[in-house]
Order: C-alpha cells, then sequence, then structure tokens
C-alpha cells in the first residue's frame, strides 16, 4: 500500500529530489487529487518566478586568487633578525678592537647579508602565482 | 593512507570556484544589495576558502562548503557597511525593472521571513544549492532540508501575497 504523500514532497518533486518510486507515486496521486494537483502547481508556478527573479542577481565578478602569504610570525622573525644584523654591524667594531680595514669589511659583510634578507621576505610576502577568475556561467 | 582533506590543490580550488562565481555574486548581492560590496565579499570568501583548504573534505560538495565561507563574509561586510545599505538600496531599486517580480523584491520579501527560512531560499534560490549541498551549508540532514525549504517558500509564499495586498 502506498504510504500517504506529505506536502513537503511537494515541493522535493519540484526540486527533483525525490526517489524515482516515489515520484511515480507522488505523481499518481497529484493526478487524482484536485487540492493536491492545485497546491502543486502553486508551488511549481512561485518556483519558476522565484528561480528566474534570482537569477538576474547574477553577475560576474572578478576575483583574484594569490598564493597565501607565509604566516606574519616568519615575517616578524626575519624582521628582527634583520633588525640585529643591522645593530650588530654598527656595534660589532666599537665592542670588539679591531683595525679599520677589518671594521669596513665586517660592515660591508653585514650590508650583503642585509640586503640579501630583505630581497628574501619581500619575495616571500608578495603574491606569487596570483590568478584572475571569473565566472563561466 | 592519505587523508581526504589535503587532495583539493589552489588550482583545483580556483578551477571548482570559477564555476559557481556568478551564483556567489547573486547570492552576495541579495544580502548586502550593492553590486561593489557583494563583489568584495566574494573576493574575500574566495582568499578566506583558500587559506582554509585543509578543512575542505573533497568528498563532499565544495558547493556547500564554500557558500558557507561566503555568507560569513557576506555578514561580516553587511556589519561593517550597514549605514551605506539603505542608500544603495533605494538607488538599485530605482534601476530596477517594472515588469514581473525583481531579485529586489524577493530579497525584500526573504529579509521579512524568520531567519532559518530566509537563508534556506537565499541558498536555494541565489546560490543555486542543492538538497545536498544544503544539507551541508546548513549542517542539517536531507529530510530537514526537505521539509525546511518547503515551509520556508510557503511562508514565502504568504509573505508576497500579503505584501501585494
Amino acid at each position: 500500500m502506498t504510504r500517504p504523500i506529505e506536502e513537503y514532497e511537494l515541493s522535493a518533486l519540484i526540486d527533483g529530489q525525490l526517489e524515482p518510486q516515489r515520484v511515480a507515486e507522488v505523481r499518481s496521486a497529484i493526478e487524482q487529487n484536485v487540492a493536491l494537483r492545485a497546491e502543486y502547481e502553486h508551488l511549481l508556478a512561485n518556483d519558476r518566478t522565484w528561480t528566474a527573479a534570482a537569477r538576474a542577481a547574477q553577475f560576474t565578478p572578478t576575483v583574484r586568487l594569490g598564493t597565501a602569504s607565509p604566516s606574519s610570525i616568519w615575517v616578524r622573525v626575519w624582521v628582527a633578525a634583520v633588525l640585529t644584523m643591522a645593530l650588530g654591524g654598527r656595534l660589532l667594531p666599537k665592542v670588539l678592537p679591531m683595525d679599520q680595514a677589518v671594521a669596513m669589511l665586517v660592515q660591508g659583510l653585514v650590508l650583503v647579508a642585509i640586503v640579501t634578507a630583505v630581497v628574501w621576505i619581500s619575495e616571500r610576502t608578495s603574491p606569487q602565482g596570483d590568478a584572475r577568475l571569473t565566472a563561466s556561467s | 593512507m592519505v587523508s581526504p582533506l589535503t587532495s583539493l590543490s589552489p588550482t583545483e580550488y580556483g578551477r571548482l570556484l570559477e564555476g559557481i562565481l556568478g551564483q556567489a555574486a547573486g547570492y552576495a548581492l541579495s544580502i548586502l544589495r550593492n553590486r561593489s560590496d557583494a563583489e568584495d565579499a566574494v573576493q574575500q570568501a574566495a582568499m578566506r576558502g583558500l587559506e582554509r583548504l585543509v578543512s575542505y573534505d573533497p568528498r563532499r560538495p565544495f558547493r556547500g562548503w564554500w557558500f558557507t565561507v561566503l555568507r560569513h563574509c557576506c555578514i561580516d561586510l553587511m556589519r561593517s557597511r550597514r549605514a551605506h545599505v539603505g542608500l544603495d538600496r533605494a538607488e538599485l531599486r530605482d534601476s530596477a525593472s517594472g515588469t514581473a517580480l525583481s531579485w529586489q523584491d524577493l530579497a525584500d520579501a526573504l529579509d521579512r521571513l524568520d531567519l532559518q527560512q530566509a537563508e534556506i531560499l537565499r541558498l536555494r534560490y541565489f546560490g543555486g544549492l542543492t538538497y545536498e549541498e544544503l544539507g551541508q551549508a546548513l549542517a542539517i540532514p536531507k529530510g530537514t532540508v526537505m521539509s525546511r525549504l518547503h515551509y520556508a517558500r510557503k511562508a514565502l509564499a504568504s509573505e508576497m501575497k500579503g505584501s501585494e495586498t
């Protein structure tokens, strides 16, 4: 014996979400029951109206996907390291007695290390593989 | 054993996203009522989803998961730009066509419904989500989706009929 038709099954029929066997049963009930048929047609008409209205809101946005930046903690660590190197390069010749030539060499090496670190950080923090997406439908 | 949580690459994510941008924009527009804000919300959701890709289970519908992210972005934007919404809505209404039911009329009617009913209808009509996707986005079983959607439709029909008279 066919179980009674639940009202919400009319919605599910419209949405194509009923099991095939149940579709036949619900359709048969709609054919035979005037009130059920009126309810189904009312739901169907509303569904079409609302679907058309909602579709009119669609538009094509432009979305850019950049590779996620490294975590901010690592950026902070590297910034701290660069500042330490800069300070160390300034203080080292004053703390340790050394020739002027050696002091200049130390400062030169520190400068190269700072430039390398800054370049590395800027490469890591700028978006890479940036992809621009547009709606395909 | 490879975890299913790690099987979606950023490239695949971009490809999946591309297919749903139009509906995502429509859904965001129905909440924010401003095209520029809607575009911002979709952009934010795209980036937030990319950052949280690890939380996506590829065995489940992508759209259901991503629309949850988008919904939160829309809510965040709506809270931060609430002051602008009234003006933009008025501007949009002036430019809307006078024929049939406009998306603004539909969005207005949804705003007058119970929150749960409005959300399921917004995701269904503006987002185009299936029952399975709705279940995922709203964290409810399919049976609940079926009944909630039906009664939400009845409430919307009644609301629209009431606003006509």
